[in-house]
């Protein structure tokens, strides 16, 4: 016979955890064969990969093995057209962090910084800020972004971290299919099928910040083809400090609790899931409270290889309490969604969505704030087209598509998008996109919800005080993004990969807050400050990743991020702001180390650049996680290490700056 | 997209595709192929995979430094449409299943343990089928297309199968 030519193509991959590697390696042999040969492949410790220890188990052990399902048709996230990057469960595990939020600071390109101990600004590509209003997050399905101030509530956001499938990100617009607001960013938190997440688990830790965490789950089954999960978590965080010392009474709890079902039917082609969680909290050193509930359901049936088609529908209630405002918003959202394949070159993807939302904000907790209505009920009715063409089968795809929206605020939205993907070989994929993108105004923007004083007030005409108050603009219109995109993938050796995505974004009738009208008043009269799309910005920069595994049991990965924004327009200290609110540059270095199968050891440093007030800093968190006997892990994490404490974002509603500590926490955990 | 396979923080369940790459690394144990099969006493067993990216992936990790009776195991990958060369099993997954009858069709006599994972895969000529039964993989055997294709199947892999077709011949 021919010789085989042995070509260690996958030696790096297999150390028994989702590699980063994998997902930049390609799906398709593009031409004919691929050959790769086992002999001699990386140096992979057989003792970390499960499947070489599977493949030690005789025939007959193997038919007893329980198994988990793989989704039949996955997208292959090395052909995407866009700057994705995704945290899967075992990244999560390994990165410590206890919060979402956290989590995420490990995404190449995010910008996360933590603003107290229970308040973060997430963003990418800039405009980060307490109140960031252009990144879209949802969890399974559902819009965590609150119309009310056009932005995400991070603490209210926790999940149960060992069931999440993946964290998805992606940097840049996603308007076409996922709607207004997916501006900068888009998250997607997906949690496994109760069917990937049977038995039970429990866990347990507490350290000096995160001061207690615990929570179980356990998952059964139904009937054969019926799965469930039930789960419970509780967290405590401690309080941050000024820099001076001083607490800053942040401290903040949360409970969670919840289920979900899964059913498949018809040899999996069609999967029903069903899905609740509750949860309440304490805020701020217990002065303020949250809670809130979800239900939603979903179901997806496959028709045929290129068709399938989801109906999902959810409701969503949210209560919070904080220093600012009492208020609660429930979210009623019906979708529908259609794929199927036209022609052999054609798969187009379309859908339709409506979503009812009521916001009421009860009652005003600070001096700053005015209610004016109490109650804004808002239509959401929106359709997607897309279509990927594939110009040359496995080498050059071209994905057009929009999305057509109508809201209460601006009336008609347009968000097209072109995508366009090339594989010059089988391991490397360039990508281009142009996109446009709006974050519509929110409701204390746009409508006669509340009156916010911003600060002291002011001397004017005629020597009377007025206080500056920023009121509705009725004629505030949506902010509006064309994105443009360029990206690289390339797998240049066997142990390697390389990820770049570069992007010019231009940006109109970003909302500025511009002073208006004195209105005498006694004692103090009110200095109008109204919402105007008077900014415009243009923003250059990129991402680049390197990600290399020396060996299989020793993953590396370093990341580089560049941030170029000028925003010019009136007012100028508007301006200014939004310019120096994100870092320019930003460098995150990850290591992550199998002694054994029974120790690993995760390790990264942090470089984020200055933003406004805030110095630059640098930081570390390291993880030692034992596994004495396969059910049982017990963890050490110690985080921001460098440094006693440091500033991440200063607060836009006047509190103290916070600091973030130093903190060690251990925990253990139990599966059976 | 890839899936977590976090080994041993899930050690007792295991993903669909690590558990059949362990069976198609098995197999060569529990088969026996025509001398002709074999270019030399120590040529390798060739595994070749029809398959999405992170399925030949999970075959790759399960091979691994592993030699059967002194022979190298091998992976070759295989784009669909096209044919297999020198190969001992072949795997079509179930994406790629549309590719099966054809294929199947093609290596009726060829020497080649075929195994598949749809319904009709014994039924279109396919030698083992693992099926997934009650969270578990099952063995289905067609010894007719065996018999063809001059593998014998030992009878412990017989025994643990849960459907053996055609065994009077």
């Amino acid at each position: 016979m021919k010789p085989l030519r042995s070509i260690p193509l996958m030696g790096a991959i297999g150390s028994g955890r989702g590699s980063w590697v994998n997902k930049f390696w390609n799906k398709t042999g593009v031409a004919g064969l691929v050959l790769f040969a086992a002999g001699g492949v990386g140096a992979a410790d057989a003792g970390s990969s499960s499947t070489n220890l599977l493949a030690d188990l005789p025939l007959e052990d193997l038919v007893n093995v329980k198994v988990t399902s793989v989704s039949k048709k996955e997208e292959n996230l090395n052909d995407a057209a866009a700057a994705i990057f995704v945290l899967n469960n075992d990244d999560l595990q390994r990165s410590g962090a206890t919060t979402v939020a956290d989590a995420l600071r490990l995404v190449p390109g995010m910008q996360v910084a933590a603003i107290d101990s229970g308040n973060w600004a997430i963003s990418a590509r800039g405009f980060n800020s307490q109140f960031a209003n252009k990144l879209l997050v949802m969890i399974d399905g559902r819009t965590v972004y609150s119309p009310l101030f056009s932005g995400v509530y991070w603490d209210a956001q926790q999940v149960f971290l060992d069931d999440v499938d993946r964290i998805e990100v992606i940097r840049g617009p996603g308007a076409t299919v996922w709607g207004a607001n997916a501006v900068d960013g888009v998250i997607n938190i997906l949690t496994k099928s109760a069917r990937d997440t049977q038995g039970g688990l429990i866990y347990a830790g507490g350290g000096d910040v995160h001061l207690a965490q615990g929570g179980a789950r356990y998952g059964g089954q139904i009937s054969e083809n019926t799965y469930y999960r039930v789960y419970g978590t509780y967290q405590l965080n401690d309080d941050f400090q000024t820099t001076s010392g001083r607490s800053t009474h942040d401290g903040w709890d949360l409970e969670k609790g919840g289920f979900r079902v899964d059913r498949y039917i018809h040899d999996d082609s069609g999967h029903l899931t069903w899905q609740s969680d509750a949860y309440g909290g304490t805020l701020a050193n217990r002065t303020g409270d949250l809670n809130g509930f979800n239900t939603l359901g979903r179901w997806t049936q496959r028709i045929s290889e290129h068709s399938s088609y989801e109906v999902q529908g959810y409701f969503d209630h949210t209560y919070r309490n904080d220093s600012l405002a009492q208020a609660a918003v429930e979210t009623a959202d019906l979708s529908w969604q259609h794929t199927f394949g036209l022609g052999e070159h054609n798969d187009v993807n379309w859908g339709l969505g409506y979503r009812f939302t009521d916001s009421r904000v009860s009652k005003a907790n600070s001096p700053a704030v005015t209610i004016v209505d109490h109650n804004v009920p808002l239509n959401l009715f929106s359709a997607f087209v897309q279509d990927e063409f594939k110009i040359i089968p496995d080498r050059l795809f071209l994905t057009l598509g929009t999305k057509v929206e109508h809201n209460d605020f601006t009336g008609f939205e347009v968000q097209p998008s072109a995508r366009l993907s090339f594989k010059p070989a089988e391991n490397q994929t360039v990508w281009a996109a142009v996109s446009r993108a709006v974050r519509t105004p929110n409701e204390v923007e746009s409508k006669n919800i509340i009156n916010f004083a911003l600060g002291p007030p002011v001397v004017g005409p005629g020597g009377g005080l007025y206080v500056p108050t920023l009121i509705n603009g009725m004629n505030v219109k949506s902010e509006v993004l064309w994105a443009y995109e360029l990206g690289y993938r390339i797998q240049p050796g066997h142990h390697v990969s390389v990820d770049v995505a570069t992007f010019y974004n231009d940006y109109s009738h970003l909302v500025s807050n511009s002073p208006e009208d004195f209105i005498p008043g006694t004692p103090v009269g009110i200095l109008e400050v109204e919402p105007f799309n008077t900014l415009r910005a243009e923003s250059y920069g990129g991402e680049a990743v390197l990600t290399v595994a020396p060996t299989g049991s020793w993953r590396l990965s370093a990341s580089y991020s560049l941030l170029m924004l000028h925003v010019q327009g009136e007012p100028a200290s508007d301006a200014r702001t939004l310019e120096l609110n994100a870092p320019t540059h930003s460098v995150v270095l990850r290591s992550g180390y199998d002694f054994t199968h029974r120790v690993s050891l995760d390790a990264d440093l942090r470089y984020v650049d200055k933003v406004d007030r805030i110095a630059a800093y640098v930081t570390a968190d390291i993880r030692v996680s034992f596994r004495p006997i396969p059910n049982l892990e017990l963890a050490l994490v110690g985080q921001n290490l460098l440094e006693d404490h440091h500033s991440e974002q200063a607060s836009l509603i006047g509190a103290p700056t916070t600091e973030v500590p130093r903190g060690f926490y251990g925990t253990i955990k139990w599966r059976f | 997209m890839d899936r977590q396979t976090a080994g041993f923080h899930r050690a007792t369940v295991s993903s669909e595709y690590q558990v059949k790459a362990a069976f198609l690394v098995n197999f060569p144990k529990y088969a026996e192929w025509p001398p002709e099969a074999f270019a030399e006493t120590n040529s390798p067993i060739v595994i070749t995979v029809l398959a999405e990216t992170n399925v030949a992936e999970e075959v790759q990790k399960a091979i691994r430094g592993r030699a059967v009776n002194g022979r190298e195991i091998v992976l070759q990958r295989l784009a669909s449409g096209a044919e297999p060369g020198v190969c001992h099993i072949l795997f079509i997954s179930a994406a790629e299943q549309r590719h099966s009858p054809a294929l199947l069709a093609k290596l009726k006599n060829a020497s080649i343990l075929t195994v598949g994972e749809s319904e009709d895969f014994l039924r279109s000529g396919g030698i083992i089928n693992l099926a997934r039964q009650d969270q578990k993989i099952a063995l289905q055997v067609n010894l007719k297309a065996a018999g063809r294709a001059r593998i014998k199947i030992s009878s412990k892999l017989l025994t643990v199968a849960k459907l053996v077709e055609g065994k009077e011949e």
